[in-house]
């Protein structure tokens, strides 16, 4: 059963220096009970449309196209105030940067009860504090803790808190930007077991944002490879990683080195993504892909099926 | 990037290394505590190696780092350069050295002065260490050495200020600024870990290119031990200021004696397809605070090999030795890989 539907997005930002197109038409689509990963690197468009969902865009960005079905209800159509009763509840987002996403003058457990405070109105202070202390132990806080100010923890403990915080109303969807970024390997490991223990605990459907492919290679069900604010390859993970399509997913890919294969040096991808304010007709990937053809100069890929669950945009696989 | 190992000659040698930080706790009371950052470290590094140093944060590998440098001075232990002791040098055998001597910072967004042009940091170690050069010369110098770490049009970029560089050109410009004195030694602390995958390559490359050209030794201060398994000869595994095993590359990830670095490769996420062995150790909890190192071997209270056998009393009393487990592999831990106590072995051989 779909769960989220998005279909041709496109977010734009306004700076001095123009119009940076940073979405340009999104198709993005997953069951309930998945987890999709949106990877790519610095400036893809991956955090931003991921964020629109929720409508979580800062000031200067505009939706300027496109719909989002959630659960069966078209959120591009519903007022601010009709959003307001869907973030935290149905949707929730686990932010980047666990170390200065919380309120350093707040106790834990009182960020972690402010949403159920807020969003439930039914709900007494004492229930809200009781759910609050059940999250902590949960995520593996000791719920004597909930009087703790943020900076007594460490990273992954208030990456911890920042877990327990999304669930805290039963949201259906949780998007968790870059959770384990900045944290150390092993921190990383516990966090990422710990998220798969709660998708599979609360039921949840989950979009996990990240630069690491072989982090989402691991967890997700399905994947979608951003570039220059356009989905290049998207479909079920373990068919988009087995058989990649796209030359900037075969290269990304090659990017990281493998332990369990041969010893090879790194290839990287020369060059940089291109401007996204004046772009050139065609291919965003042209200037660094390798096997580029004139027809690439001109015309610009659309995302089409070229398997079973597998979505490629590139010449080659049209 | 494989060496003859048997060839080379030490360049670094340190001898158990110590570096202690006081700190006073800012509560009240304000308890008098003690950081032991690294805790009594032992190595050589060869001429012409990558020696990769690894572990979590708060490992004591930056500070390790910087103490062979002499950027910050070591509480007791020596560090030998060519067979000189560092704390013994004057101030101008220092100056001289220190041009040998050189650090590659973490991060390019900051290491870099955000008021110089990408000339200017080139050109200031150059009025320092290299008073011979004169103008035309030290102009030259800097052209080729910008040219050498990719940065071209050199004159164009030459009078670029960090904040028009993307984090690709300043990390090249850093390492540009390490090597213009043909340092032999280059301690390189995280150098890609800010960057984007598809351009760490890139830079990884170019300090390999640096290493042929110029007979460069590195130590590679990383948390990546993937990464460090692809560039390095040797591996070394820090855990709170100790070293905890050492050896070559592909022993280290592949044929890991302590439970600590085995730990460590286990949970290395693994691309979809790839054959991936089964036993995956998440260790609970933790690292504990360097102020507070816990008594006997540092890591027994992590350690899962020391659950699976039981606690045993030896692991919480003693503290293990570094010592020989495979040709050019130590390891401190008193039990061998399956387990068994390391002294019952021996007795046995």
């Amino acid at each position: 059963m779909s769960i989220l539907q998005v279909k041709d997005l496109s977010i734009e930002f306004s700076t001095r220096n123009g119009g940076v197109k940073a979405v340009r038409g999104v198709d993005l689509w997953m069951n309930k009970g998945e987890l999709l990963g949106i990877a790519g690197e610095s400036g893809c468009g991956k955090t931003t449309t991921a964020l629109s969902i929720p409508r979580l865009l800062p000031n200067n960005a505009t939706i300027t196209g496109g719909s989002v079905v959630f659960d069966g209800q078209d959120l591009s159509k519903l007022s601010e105030a009709e959003m307001e009763s869907i973030r935290w509840k149905e949707i929730s987002v686990i932010f980047q940067g666990a170390m200065n996403a919380l309120n350093p003058l707040r106790t834990v457990g009182h960020q972690i009860a402010e949403p159920i405070l807020l969003h439930e109105p039914g709900v007494s202070k004492k229930e809200a504090e009781e759910r609050a202390k059940a999250l902590l132990e949960e995520v593996g806080i000791a719920a004597s803790r909930y009087t703790n100010y943020p900076h007594e923890f460490s990273g992954g403990m208030r990456q911890r808190v920042m877990i327990a915080m999304s669930l805290a109303c039963n949201p259906k969807l949780v998007i968790a930007d870059e959770p384990v970024t900045a944290l150390d390997v092993m921190i990383q490991a516990q966090i990422l077991d710990l998220l798969r223990k709660m998708k599979r605990e609360h039921d949840l459907s989950m979009i996990m944002i990240s630069h690491d492919l072989s982090v989402l290679s691991e967890l997700c069900d399905k994947i979608a490879i951003m570039y220059a604010g356009k989905i290049v390859e998207f479909g079920d993970a373990r068919e988009v990683f087995t058989k990649p399509r796209h030359p900037y997913t075969i290269r990304l890919m090659k990017s990281y080195p493998n332990i369990y294969g041969e010893k090879t040096f790194v290839s990287g991808i020369p060059g940089y993504p291109p401007n996204l304010i004046h772009l050139e007709p065609g291919c965003p990937f042209v200037d660094r892909c390798e096997v580029c053809m004139e027809e690439c100069r001109h015309r610009e890929p659309v995302l089409s099926e070229i398997d079973d669950d597998h979505y490629c945009a590139c010449v080659r696989g049209e | 990037m494989q060496q003859d190992k048997e060839s080379k000659k030490t360049i670094i040698e340190c001898r158990d290394l110590e570096v202690r930080f006081d700190v006073r706790k800012k509560q009240k009371g304000g308890k008098k505590m003690v950081v032991r950052a690294v805790d009594g470290v032992s190595l050589d590094i060869r001429e012409g190696e990558i020696l990769a140093a690894v572990g979590e944060s708060g490992c004591g590998k930056t500070t390790l780092g910087k103490a062979i440098l002499n950027i910050i001075k070591p509480t007791s232990g020596t560090v030998l350069y060519r067979g000189r002791n560092m704390a013994e040098l004057d101030k101008k055998e220092m100056q001289k050295t220190r041009s040998k001597m050189q650090l590659i910072y973490q991060d390019p967004y900051e290491s870099l002065d955000p008021g110089q042009t990408a000339y200017k940091t080139l050109e200031e170690p150059l009025l320092i260490h290299r008073k011979d050069l004169n103008t035309k010369e030290r102009h030259d110098l800097i052209m080729k050495q910008l040219e050498a770490v990719g940065l071209v049009p050199a004159d164009i970029i030459a009078e670029r200020y960090p904040h028009q560089m993307s984090g690709g050109q300043r990390q090249r410009l850093s390492i540009a600024a390490s090597v213009i004195l043909k340092p032999d030694f280059v301690v390189a602390d995280e150098p890609v870990s800010m960057l984007d995958v598809s351009v760490r390559a890139g830079i990884l490359k170019l300090m390999m290119d640096m290493q042929e050209g110029n007979a460069l030794t590195y130590l590679f201060i990383s948390h990546d031990l993937s990464l460090t398994w692809m560039i390095a000869d040797r591996i070394a595994v820090f855990y709170l200021g100790k070293l905890m095993e050492i050896g070559d590359a592909q022993a280290i990830v592949h044929n890991g004696y302590h439970p600590y670095t085995r730990a460590l490769v286990s949970v290395i996420p693994a691309m979809a397809g790839t054959k991936k062995p089964e036993d995956r150790h998440v260790l609970t909890g933790e690292t504990p605070a360097a102020t507070d190192v816990p008594k006997g071997c540092r890591f027994h209270t992590r350690c899962w090999m020391h659950m699976e056998k039981g606690c045993p009393p030896i692991c919480s009393e003693c503290e293990p030795a570094l010592r020989e487990v495979g040709e050019g592999h130590m390891a401190a831990c008193h039990f061998n890989r399956e387990g068994l106590p390391f002294e019952e072995v021996l007795n046995e051989e």
